[in-house]
Order: C-alpha cells, then structure tokens, then sequence
C-alpha cells in the first residue's frame, strides 16, 4: 500500500507580518503548508475554525490579547488545538504558564529553521500523540470490525461489542495476525472458531466455501481490511503517525495460545451467528507511554 | 526467492546470538518452497515486516529449544516451565532477531520495518495468503536447534 504523504498544515499567528513572512520562510514548502495567518484573538479563533490546521505558531506580544492567554483561549474551543509558542521573550515562568495553558512547546525569537521544524513535527508527532492514540485506538478499530461486519450484511452495532478485562489468550481455532508499523508499533489479533469463520465466510462470499483454506483465507482479508481501514482512519487523525499493516498471517491449531508479552491491549468481542469474533489491539509498551 | 535478498535475516543470528551468550551457529537445510503453510515446532515467534520487504518472519522452534535459549537469555537461570518469564525473553529474541535484520537491510539500501513479535505457544501452523515465497533455514545455536521461515509477498 503506497503511503499517502501529506504536508503538516501550520496556521502562524503574529501581530508583526515582518515575524511571520521569516516563520513562513522557514518552513521547508515539502513538508509544510501554511494554510492561515492570524494578528489577534479573533483572527486566530476564525482562522483555527476554517483551516483546522495541525498546528498553530503563536505569538506571545499581540494587541488584544497575549498568546499565552489566546491559547487558553483557543484550546478551550479547540481541545485538539496543538499550539508552539514563538516569542522573543522567554522566562521560566512564562514557559511553565504556556505549558499550563496547553501549548506543547516554547521557542525563543530569533527562531532557527530546524529547531521550529523540529518542534511543530513534535507537536503533532510525538508529544501528545501517543496519549491520544492510546484512548482513541480501541473505539477505532472497534468501528472498523462493525462497519465490516455490516457491510457484508452482519446487522452489528458497536453497542453489541464487549470489552474483555483481559483477552483470553488461548485460541478459539484461527486466529488472523496484522502486524502495524510506523511511529508507533503494535498488532491486531482477529480470533474466531472454525465454526463461526465458516458462518462469516459465507456472508462475506455469498456462497458456501469450497474448503477449509477458503475459510481461512477470507477471514485473512477480512481481517486485513478492518486493519487497513482503522489504521487510514488513525493515519489521518494523527498526521506523521504512518502506521501500516504487514501481511495478514493465519494461525490455525487446536489449543494454542496467542502471546504478546510486549505489548498493551484492548480486546473486543462480537456475538455473532452462535459464535464470537474477538478482536485484540495492541501497541509497544514504550512507545505508547511516551509524552 | 533470491536468498541473498533475505540474507539479513540469517546474518542477524550471528550477530544478536553472541551478544546474548551463545557462541556456536550452525547453518542445516536451507530451503526455499512455495507452500504457504509453516508447522510449528511447539513455539513460533511472528515478527511483521512491512515498507520494502513485505511478509512474515517466523522463529520456529521446539518447546524444549525455547526453554534452553531461554535460560542462556536469562544468564543461566534454570528454566523448567516455559512460563511468562521464558516467553517474555523468547519473544524478545524474536524482536532482537528481526530489528537487527532491519538494521542489516538499511545497510543495503532496503527499508523495512516490523511490527512487535506475537508469540504462539502449542499445535498450529500459520500460512499467508496470496502468492508466497518461504525461505526455510535450520539452524543449530550451541546444539540447540531453531528454525527460521522468512514468507514474503512474492
């Protein structure tokens, strides 16, 4: 699958147009779009509302308002807003108040090119990404099993699904394994009985399957579509994240357990025919506890 | 299958395997077959490889085997079970194993990446999808020996 590569949208908010033309400059045009400039708060607040940009430079010295105040303020609208403040002054009290406020990163006027593209990829890519994705993975991947189920005319809401505690980790007979790559990395483990993957393979063919490697293999790219759909849907939530799936394997077996002693996951299951699909997701430890 | 396209993943054993206290490999049978379907010698680690190389590697090996590299792993610690602790180092191998070989491909030229390793314990075999080409390489590490399949989308 070609990965989709897709500039980081920055709004740049500045009072002076002279401070601004030097922030647009210094950000490399291949890997950053400057999609709004703002001078006040009600500028910055229309802007943020049109453009939804990934990121937003942010003056601290404006007329009406200071930055660090107009980022409370944006962040209030704008939970998700990720906000780096650009100003020539600098103290540690100013920084520890920014920080408070919500903005996730603080650069000193005059700005090097590098240090300002370093600090709006870590915005966006590393600092608070991680946390979000850690509460937002699940309910995604959730979705994805859902809309795939009722695509292939399974009547499913996302209701009917049950956390698991913990997943049981000794398999009901097929097990399909995704691996994710990217910023962070981790794996799906779809988990079904022959029994129940028949039933579902018929859905999904509208025809009974002609053996058993059939089955397995539908299940395969079942599996690999709900992947590949809730990693796309992540991918552009979290813009530098660039997960992708490696190809799907098919465990089979009786009595065999499935282990991934290095990674965090949330477990799902969906009743469904007289069986259950049970859906794990997992991230890296490390990586997921990175802020 | 170009063997030498996946030579990474068996020069990555020589390097990884002293690192943790093992000193002798022993290359066996190397064979490349378009079977799909790999048989588990009792405990598979499965590492996914996505970007360039596309597929699945998998350490196969005996319960037995898993448990002496185990204790090696864990500096001489006496493994009678494989419990979660000896799955644990297993599973790590398969992590060091594969992130080595990654390392050996950009040396190359070629990026790849893999996911985390998944551990399957007990009677299953796992198989791909789609046209396959797996390498099949046994391997004697101190006596002990293991097996490594490399599928890959062809």
């Amino acid at each position: 699958m070609a990965e989709e590569k897709t500039k980081i949208r920055v709004l740049v908010v500045d009072d002076s147009p002279f401070s601004r033309a030097i922030l647009i400059n210094a950000l490399p045009e291949e890997e950053f779009e400057v999609v709004g400039e703002a001078e006040d708060l009600s500028s910055v607040l229309a802007q943020y509302s049109q453009h939804r940009p990934d990121v937003v430079t942010m003056d601290v010295a404006m007329p009406d308002i200071d930055g660090i105040g107009c980022t409370a303020r944006l962040r209030k609208e704008h939970p998700e807003a990720k906000v780096v403040i650009v100003s020539s002054m600098w103290d540690e009290a100013m920084a520890q108040e920014a920080k408070a406020q919500g903005a996730c990163g603080y650069l000193q006027k005059p700005v090097q090119a590098d240090e300002l593209v370093a600090a709006l990829r870590e915005a966006i890519g590393l600092h608070r990404l991680p946390e979000e994705l850690d509460s937002l993975y699940p309910g995604v991947f959730a979705g994805a099993l859902v809309d795939n189920l009722n695509r292939c005319g399974i009547s499913f809401s996302q209701e009917d699904l049950i956390q698991e505690a913990k997943p049981g980790d000794t398999s009901l007979g097929i097990t399909i394994l995704v691996g994710i790559t990217g910023e962070v990395s981790g794996r799906m483990a779809m988990d079904l009985s022959y029994a129940t993957a028949s039933e579902l393979a018929r859905s999904l063919l509208k025809r009974e399957p002609k053996r058993p490697e059939e089955v397995h293999q539908v299940m395969a790219e079942f599996a690999n579509i709900v992947a590949g759909h809730a990693t796309s849907r992540l991918n552009k939530q979290f813009k530098g994240l660039a997960l992708r799936v490696s190809p799907p394997g098919i465990i089979t077996g009786e009595g065999y357990r499935v282990i991934s002693p290095h990674i965090h996951s949330a477990t799902l299951s969906a009743a469904i025919f007289d069986g259950k699909v049970v859906l794990s997701v997992g991230f890296k430890k490390e990586e997921v506890a990175w802020t | 299958m170009d063997v030498n396209k996946v030579a990474p993943f068996l020069d990555a054993v020589g390097v990884v395997m002293p690192q943790l206290g093992f000193q002798n490999i022993e290359r066996g049978r190397l064979a490349i077959s378009s079977d799909p379907k790999i048989s588990s010698q009792g405990v598979m680690v499965i590492v996914g490889l996505t970007d360039q190389i596309r597929g699945n590697v998998v350490y196969n090996m005996s319960v037995d085997s898993a448990k002496k590299i185990a204790s090696t792993m864990m500096m001489g610690m006496p493994v009678e079970t494989f419990d979660a602790m000896a799955e644990s180092a297993i599973s790590e191998l398969g992590n060091m194993l594969a992130a080595n070989a990654v390392t050996l491909f950009e040396a190359r030229g070629t990026k790849t990446n893999i996911s985390p390793p998944t551990l399957v314990v007990g009677d299953s075999s796992v198989s791909k999808i789609g046209n396959v080409n797996n390498l099949v390489v046994e391997l004697k590490i101190d006596g002990i020996p293991i097996e490594i399949d490399v599928a890959l989308d062809k």
